[in-house]
């Protein structure tokens, strides 16, 4: 098998929780105890109410993509054999102004619309990193959550 | 609050180099900046050794004040700009700085390259920081996710491409008047957009700016000094920045705005100004949808309806409001606002030919947007 070429992120003491759980095939995200509220990418203090003592909580990883792009540049090493491919902004149900970026898998582009309901899977693309990507959720069976 | 610099400083010398925007030109971009700050300074009717300010946009593709100071042979330069910000705001900052008398005959230059924005994909796998969120799902550079302000404004107002269009063919349109520009004597159609391929859909490839080897050059003085040279003074009236402070993608409120709308409604609160009055407007488009931004964001017209505004025709040469005249980033070539900055000059001094707006005595320019901060400019004859 050929070794994997694109991209890993390298995970540092802001982001090893949220990469951690991704490797157990869960979302986690950080959460301030002070605001009530998640904070995505993670940051050293809450940027409502500068608390430092931040905690992390699991979410559902269901959400609705919020806006995409369909890439046809082959602009990024080991995606070039994988254009057209979706990046996406995904709202997740959690909270207002809560979301990833990541790709959107297991449809047709052109099937992708702003506000279609998608659920988080996690893909294991090595031994050691595990990414979350999103899929259409079918939503007639009320089904969702994690893996 | 009224802004008590307001017309103390005026630009007073244009340069380009080369003399038309090229993808190839052979030269070296110290080459071109060099002699576009020359031919800057030669055509304000002042000497090299006058200039004690150097004002440049310190980002990516650049040719710094102190190097430029040592190729010039400069020995008495009293203000140099921080990085950081964008052309209207440098714009701004010097004439703070002359106002001020920090220095009183200041270079705002910039020069780029084709090459740069040939971004390569990093070396390495393991991306950290920012990058850690991004570059393993295949989101490697902003030309990629500014169209996700495209996707979420057209689904939002139901505008389709042949609309978005419209803003590349407009500008095109423009760019036949202009000498300096790459694409004069290279027509556009819808047709030839629609076609186009996709860089990252809905974006077409003529949707993104053109790389060019190009150096442009402005110099900027006091007023007073400025009303015994060459050419009739053109005054920095008002200015205004924001820094929308939400520099995350995940983060940005609404993809049907950006940080454009913090600073146009700085700028109209503290000019006592509005879109209305603006004889023409110079709008950043190193993407269309950001000049799509501006456009609404500035109060061209309602939102949702910029699409349609251009379309229409409003802002060609003899619509209401004409725009990027001599042909935008998108076809004058990429400058960073620095283009839109210098046909500004020439439009207010009546010499943009082919192209001038009869007339012209006030008109708005404006930098980058997406969702860090942005600067803008309102000069006046």
């Amino acid at each position: 098998m050929l070794a994997y070429q694109k991209p890993l992120p390298l995970a540092d003491e802001l982001s090893q929780p949220f990469w951690d759980a991704a490797r157990r095939h869960e979302l986690w995200l950080q959460y301030c105890p002070g605001c009530t509220q998640f904070i995505h990418p993670p940051k050293p203090r809450c940027p409502h109410c500068m608390e430092t003592v931040l905690e992390w909580q699991q979410v559902s990883g269901l959400g609705e993509i919020y806006t995409y792009a369909i890439v046809h540049h082959r602009g990024v090493r080991g995606f070039e054999d994988e254009v057209p491919y979706v990046i996406a902004l995904i709202q997740l149900e959690e909270q207002g102004l809560l979301r990833l970026l990541s790709n959107v898998v297991n449809c047709q582009p052109s099937s992708i619309r702003v506000g279609l309901p998608v659920q988080a899977f996690f893909d294991d693309v090595t031994p050691d990193t595990t990414l979350v990507k999103f899929a259409p959720r079918d939503v007639s069976q009320g089904q969702g959550g994690n893996d | 609050m009224a802004n008590p610099l307001s017309d103390k400083a005026a630009i007073v010398g244009v340069g380009y180099a080369p003399e038309r925007f090229s993808r190839h030109s052979g030269q070296s971009i110290v080459q071109y900046t060099i002699e576009s700050c020359l031919r800057a300074v030669e055509e304000a009717g002042l000497q090299v050794q006058d200039i004690d300010g150097l004002v440049s946009m310190q980002w990516a593709d650049a040719v710094s004040p102190s190097d430029l100071a040592s190729f010039l042979g400069l020995k008495n330069v009293g203000y140099y700009s921080p990085s950081g910000t964008i052309a209207p705001g440098l714009v701004a900052g010097a004439a703070e700085a002359v106002a001020s008398g920090l220095c009183e005959v200041a270079l705002v230059y910039r020069s780029m390259s084709a090459a740069f924005g040939v971004t390569p994909s990093s070396k390495e796998q393991r991306i950290g920081g920012k990058g850690q969120w991004y570059y393993p799902y295949g989101l490697h550079n902003d030309i990629y996710y500014n169209a996700f302000w495209m996707t979420r404004y057209m689904q939002t107002y139901g505008v389709g491409e042949d609309k978005m269009g419209t803003i590349a063919v407009a500008n095109r349109e423009h760019a036949h008047r202009n000498p300096h520009a790459v694409f004069t004597g290279a027509p556009l159609t819808i047709e030839d957009y629609l076609s186009s391929r996709y860089i990252a859909a809905p974006m077409h490839l003529f949707d993104a700016d053109m790389p060019v080897d190009a150096g442009v050059a402005l110099v900027v003085t006091t007023a007073e000094r400025a009303r015994n040279l060459r050419h009739p003074p053109v005054y920095v009236h008002n200015w205004a920045s924001a820094l929308a402070g939400n520099s995350d993608l995940e983060n940005w409120p609404d993809y049907t705005f950006a940080a454009s709308k913090y600073c146009a409604e700085r700028l109209w609160d503290r000019s006592g100004l509005k879109a209305q009055d603006m004889d023409f407007a110079q709008l950043y488009d190193g993407f269309s949808v950001l000049f799509l931004n501006w456009l609404e964001d500035m109060g061209f017209c309602e939102r949702g309806e910029g699409a349609d505004f251009v379309a229409d025709g409003h802002t060609r040469l003899a619509g209401k409001v004409p725009m990027n005249t001599a042909g935008g980033a998108l076809s004058e070539g990429r400058t960073h606002a620095w283009g839109h900055l210098a046909e500004s000059v020439y439009q207010l001094r009546g010499q943009a030919g082919p192209r001038q707006i009869e007339g012209a005595e006030l008109g708005v320019i404006t930098g980058a947007g997406m969702n860090t901060g942005t600067s803008a400019l309102v000069l006046r004859r």
